[in-house]
């Protein structure tokens, strides 16, 4: 990808990117390339690299190898005239807990970028925090911490906005405005990078992704090309034919774990991990073993393939064990 | 001048702001009021000597820079160390602000914040004077004539610095260990550690001496530790020409103050390198 394009097209990228907290490895390799103007989602299990990769782009970390790039110039941890044009929400929000909302803004807006007065007022706007604005952070919500952060990225109004979770602790209101305000920022030229864990989320959201593993970007690229190929078909037989199912589809997908539900309200549901388009053959498939399915559904996700890729161990329903012949 | 204005906004809003100053006015006015008492109907005691100036300048001072100096070292700590506990640093230098300059206008906020202290201070401890001198019935005098401005002067200019210095300890240990309590319990350790490492040594050398020799002695190498070296400061600004009181033993003479202020300055300056230093060299992990 950053092959194809010169490097002022991206917003970020970095090249080998490496770093050790002792002996332990964070990042072990991280190639990632964000083009401007757009939502990247970055994804990956706890401990894969996520937040750090973030600390490294806003210079609170040393890499200990690798490039990196910072809307289109060289960047190091000593540019950091270069943050004036990046808005960031690492981790968990960071306020004074004595302060109010306001004079949290107020005190941020003294750091870093000089920032107009009148441009606090628009983020609590934008954020729907302004009626609560004078109230001291210890009393805030989660939700509300987690929108004044939100507000605190957006002080500067910056190019690039670099968020870590931000969708933690909003209530389903607070979910779509989110989606909405990054949507509007995306439209005005800036480019949005979020890691979350939220994958639904970021599947509405983000317009390409980077999945990261042990410290690695392991698949990155336009979301609607990633799931193409990645995917699943689910289908539904009788609970006494399972046997017989798991005989027929097993060979569709010979490498991978079939998976089925032989009790509880989902009995008789298969999930097989073949691409959507192969939803016919699963079918005829079990047409071919004299079982008929009542229900059949293909579907591709980004659940799907962060599951596929990052080998979680989480995968819902427990692979069935290998059919014996009858 | 902006990250200053900000640094003093959240310093104004801060509740250990106004309970430190509490705390010492508090007590400020406890003593003064049983000194009164006890002071009462003895005129020409030591205790109506407290209420009459210039000697009345000394005392403020000594309440001021004396037990002053171990609420500073403990509200720098808290300052620093604050900050360090509620990540403020990792949002702060996220946006871009320059991370030696983040230090140090924290610090010279902390500074502004114990001048005003001071100031507030010192004018209680005037008020103090006249209801201490009112309850025991003895005389202030006038705190304008003869040498009193001058006492007030020296008393203001060679303490405040021994303050900052006190001060600036505890914001390097806050800094140092990135925590607002374990700066604080850190500071206040230190500073009462080494007042009694000072007398230990004190004891230690009057014994060897052949105990109980009256010829005074010193200065010697530990009235050059930090909080120590601030003594022989604060033993010239409180106008005594005698050996330092502050070590409990009237047989150690002071460090000349021509060498402990420069000292004393020293200290405050290290301090601030090394918590500017650390500050810039750290990775940001909280």
């Amino acid at each position: 990808m950053s092959a194809a394009y010169p490097t002022d097209h991206f917003a970020v990228t970095t090249r080998g990117l490496v770093k050790r907290y002792g002996r332990q490895p964070a990042l072990t390799g991280l190639d990632m390339s964000v083009p401007r103007g757009q939502v990247y989602g970055f994804l990956g299990p706890n401990g894969s690299g996520k937040t750090t990769t973030l600390r490294l782009l806003v210079g609170l970390l040393r890499p200990d190898a690798g490039q990196m790039t910072l809307l289109g110039e060289p960047y190091t941890w000593r540019d950091r005239l270069r943050l004036f044009r990046v808005g960031s929400l690492i981790e968990m929000p960071a306020f004074y807990p004595f302060l109010s909302g306001r004079d949290n803004l107020r005190f941020l807006a003294g750091t870093g970028p000089p920032t107009p007065p009148r441009r606090i007022d628009e983020v609590l706007e934008y954020v729907g925090m302004r009626q609560r604005s004078h109230d001291k952070v210890k009393t805030y919500s989660l939700g509300m911490k987690q929108r004044l952060g939100i507000a605190a990225a957006m002080l500067s109004d910056p190019e690039l906005l670099l968020l870590d979770e931000p969708a933690n602790g909003l209530d389903p209101a607070g979910v779509v405005a989110l989606r909405e305000t990054l949507r509007h920022l995306t439209s005005l030229g800036k480019t949005v990078l979020i890691s979350s864990h939220i994958l639904p989320e970021v599947e509405q959201l983000a317009d390409i992704v980077g999945i990261v593993n042990s410290g690695r970007i392991i698949r990155e690229g336009r979301l609607a090309e990633l799931l193409h190929d990645v995917g699943t078909v689910r289908v539904q037989v009788a609970v006494e034919d399972m046997r017989a199912a798991a005989a027929a589809l097993q060979p569709l997908a010979p490498d991978r774990p079939l998976y089925g539900v032989d009790s509880g309200p989902q009995a008789g549901w298969f999930t097989v991990n073949v691409a959507p388009t192969r939803a016919q053959e699963v079918n005829r498939a079990l047409a071919a073993a004299g079982v008929y399915a009542s229900a059949l559904h293909g579907g591709s996700d980004l659940e799907s393939l962060f599951l596929q890729l990052t080998g979680s161990t989480d995968p819902g329903p427990a692979p069935l064990p290998p059919a014996s012949p009858s | 001048m902006r990250l200053l204005a900000a640094e003093l906004l959240s310093l104004r809003k801060r509740a250990a702001t106004y309970v430190v100053l509490a705390v010492l006015l508090v007590l400020m006015a406890l003593v003064y009021l049983l000194a009164g008492l006890t002071a009462r109907g003895q005129p020409g005691s030591a205790g109506t000597a407290t209420f009459a100036f210039p000697a009345a300048y000394s005392v403020i001072g000594l309440f001021v820079f004396g037990l002053g100096s171990l609420l500073s070292v403990a509200y720098a700590a808290a300052v620093a160390g604050g900050d360090w506990s509620w990540g403020i640093p990792r949002v702060v230098l996220s946006r871009g602000e320059s991370r030696v300059n983040y230090v140090l206008a924290k610090a010279a906020a902390v500074g502004i914040a114990l001048a005003v202290g001071v100031l507030v201070a010192y004018a209680a401890g005037i008020v103090l004077t006249y209801v201490g001198a009112a309850i025991s019935g003895s005389s202030v005098g006038n705190p304008l004539s003869g040498n009193s401005p001058r006492r007030l002067f020296d008393s203001l200019a060679l303490g405040f610095p021994v303050l900052l210095e006190r001060a600036a300890i505890g914001f390097a240990v806050a800094t140092v260990l990135r925590s607002q309590l374990a700066g604080v319990v850190v500071g206040i350790v230190l500073y009462i550690g080494e007042a009694i490492l000072t007398g230990i040594l004190v004891g230690l050398a009057l014994f060897g001496r052949g105990a109980f020799s009256l010829e005074p002695f010193g200065p010697e190498w530990y009235q050059f530790l930090p909080f120590s070296i601030g003594d022989s400061v604060l033993a010239a600004a409180n106008g005594s020409s005698g050996p330092d009181p502050s070590v409990g033993d009237v047989l150690l003479r002071p460090v000349p103050p021509e060498v402990a202020l420069p000292g004393v300055l020293l200290y405050l300056v290290g301090c601030l390198v090394v918590s500017a230093l650390l500050v810039r060299r750290a990775q940001i992990t909280a």
